[in-house]
């Protein structure tokens, strides 16, 4: 029991310690240095508000702009930042499976751990923002919401580890994960909700996990909003399999372009 | 004690795989100074990974007790954008060993001044180099890994190097792969020749060199086809 007892404690230490690296080494030698993983949020809520100024629109549900966007901002930072980070943890902290038994998966873990950290700080930055300009906005169902964010949190940590895994065995697959991912910020209802796409799209979107994790977190959020359209089926089915092909590929394939164990 | 039981490892290659590793089985002592022999390309680096345990083996087993140092004078754990000091103590929280105590080492003996409080990306390769051996030596291991460095820097710290390392011995092991006979006899006790997957057993390093002289270098080809049939 000891024995397990401190092998946890090993294996936290080690986890705490990735992360203290990679918040160190990610913005090193920027004066705003880590700030930037904060900062880059607020200025996506600003340019969509802007531009929803811009254009006249409102939200489909009777809420103010900034949170409507917000919600739909922090779960896709989540998401997006996850899979950036648990990629890039795979070749920045890559050496350090020679000191101390690191492994792929610890540098993978930490980094999926550090983003989920990073999304509760940027969410209440912004909740502290919006109270002190419009007041506080009451979040209806404070379970659904996290349900919300937790089931991005998953989803982004199933597509990152199958991204960074695809990533170390080939090149080309590295390349083309971002490509891949970019139309993600167009469909998953960042600034729209469910029930204003069209019913000729509705069967195709019901498949994007991220569309059904936003309407979940909007529906803990907002008394006025309670999605139909959400299914958490939905998100954790995807992750099952994204997480499934990420260890078979692993097994597969044993060891990465350069020779690296990818246990 | 380091085991190899029956351990083989292949570099795959269009035409035929490339044999490192050919059903070896071997053990090494905790702190004994083993001095391996090997040609450049014969599989030293191969050999460092899968003793530390960085790379399995395709097939065997490799049972390696926990107190085996990193590469000696390695410096690919050290990231550009972090200082000298960030670097080493990371590096020793993941060692889990006394953070102050390490980097406190790290800096008198690496003795690159000012330097060690800046971004390593900044630091000659010679200063890199030099805070790398500094870390090896920081650390205490019942068995330190080299793969052909036994010191580091220019002529003058390679001494300080070479001494600190002959004193560490006195107290831990060490298996260095080399291609240079001299320094196998410098800092080992017992030796092997590496050649065509096969670990040799010799009784000096004057024998494995021998032997890898009898092989004919790279271009022999009659150790390599015998390997191949034996596998």
């Amino acid at each position: 029991m000891t024995h397990l007892a401190n092998g946890a404690w090993n294996w936290a230490s080690t986890i705490h310690t990735i992360m203290l690296r990679e918040v160190r080494c990610r913005f090193a030698g920027d004066p705003l240095g880590y700030a930037w993983t904060f900062l880059v949020p607020l200025l996506w809520i600003g340019t969509l508000m802007f531009f929803f100024t811009l254009l006249g629109r409102t939200p489909a549900i009777p809420v103010d702009t900034p949170t409507f966007i917000a919600t739909g901002v922090v779960p896709y930072v989540l998401f997006r930042y996850t899979i950036t980070s648990m990629s890039r943890v795979a070749s920045t902290h890559r050496h350090l499976v020679n000191f101390g038994g690191v492994r792929v998966s610890d540098l993978l873990f930490a980094a999926a751990l550090l983003e989920a950290l990073n999304a509760i700080i940027i969410f209440v930055m912004i909740w502290v923002l919006i109270s002190a300009i419009f007041g506080p906005p009451p979040i209806h169902n404070p379970l659904e919401f996290i349900n919300g964010l937790l089931l991005t949190a998953v989803f982004g940590a199933a597509v990152g580890r199958f991204a960074a895994i695809l990533g170390m065995v080939s090149e080309t697959a590295k390349r083309m994960v971002p490509v891949v991912l970019r139309p993600m910020f167009w469909i998953s209802g960042i600034f729209f909700t469910a029930p204003e796409l069209p019913s000729s799209l509705l069967p195709y979107m019901q498949w994007n996990p991220l569309l059904h994790a936003i309407e979940i977190t909007r529906s803990g959020v907002f008394l006025d909003y309670s999605s139909t359209f959400a299914n958490m089926a939905v998100p954790l089915g995807v992750s099952a399999v994204f997480l499934i092909a990420s260890y078979v590929m692993q097994t597969a394939f044993r060891r990465s372009r350069d020779g690296m164990e990818l246990t | 004690m380091i085991s190899l039981l029956n351990v083989s490892r292949y570099h795959p290659d269009k035409a035929q795989p490339n044999i490192i590793l050919n059903n070896v089985s071997t053990q090494f002592p905790r702190k004994e100074s083993i001095g391996i022999l090997a040609l450049s390309g014969a599989g030293k680096t191969t050999l460092a990974r899968i003793l530390s345990g960085v790379e399995r083996p395709d097939a065997g087993h490799v049972r390696h007790h926990k107190s085996l140092s990193p590469p000696l004078g390695s410096t690919a754990g050290f990231h550009a954008g972090l200082s000298g000091a960030e670097n080493v103590r990371f590096l020793a929280r993941l060692l889990r060993r006394n953070v102050t105590e390490t980097t406190d080492y790290c800096e008198s003996f690496a003795d690159i001044g000012a330097y060690f409080h800046r971004p390593v990306g900044q630091y000659a390769p010679v200063m890199r180099a030099r805070l790398g051996f500094a870390f090896s030596m920081s650390v205490e291991f019942d068995t330190y890994l080299s793969d052909g460095i036994t010191s580091a820097g220019d002529h003058g710290f390679r001494d300080k190097c070479e001494a600190a390392l002959l004193e560490r011995l006195t107290r831990s092991g060490l298996i260095l792969m080399s291609r240079h006979a001299r320094t196998l006899n410098r800092f080992c006790t017992k030796f092997y020749a590496l050649h065509a997957g096969q670990l040799l057993p010799c009784s000096s390093s004057e024998e494995a060199q021998d032997i890898l002289d009898y092989a004919g270098g790279y271009g022999n080809t009659y150790w390599n086809e015998a390997a191949r049939h034996a596998g």
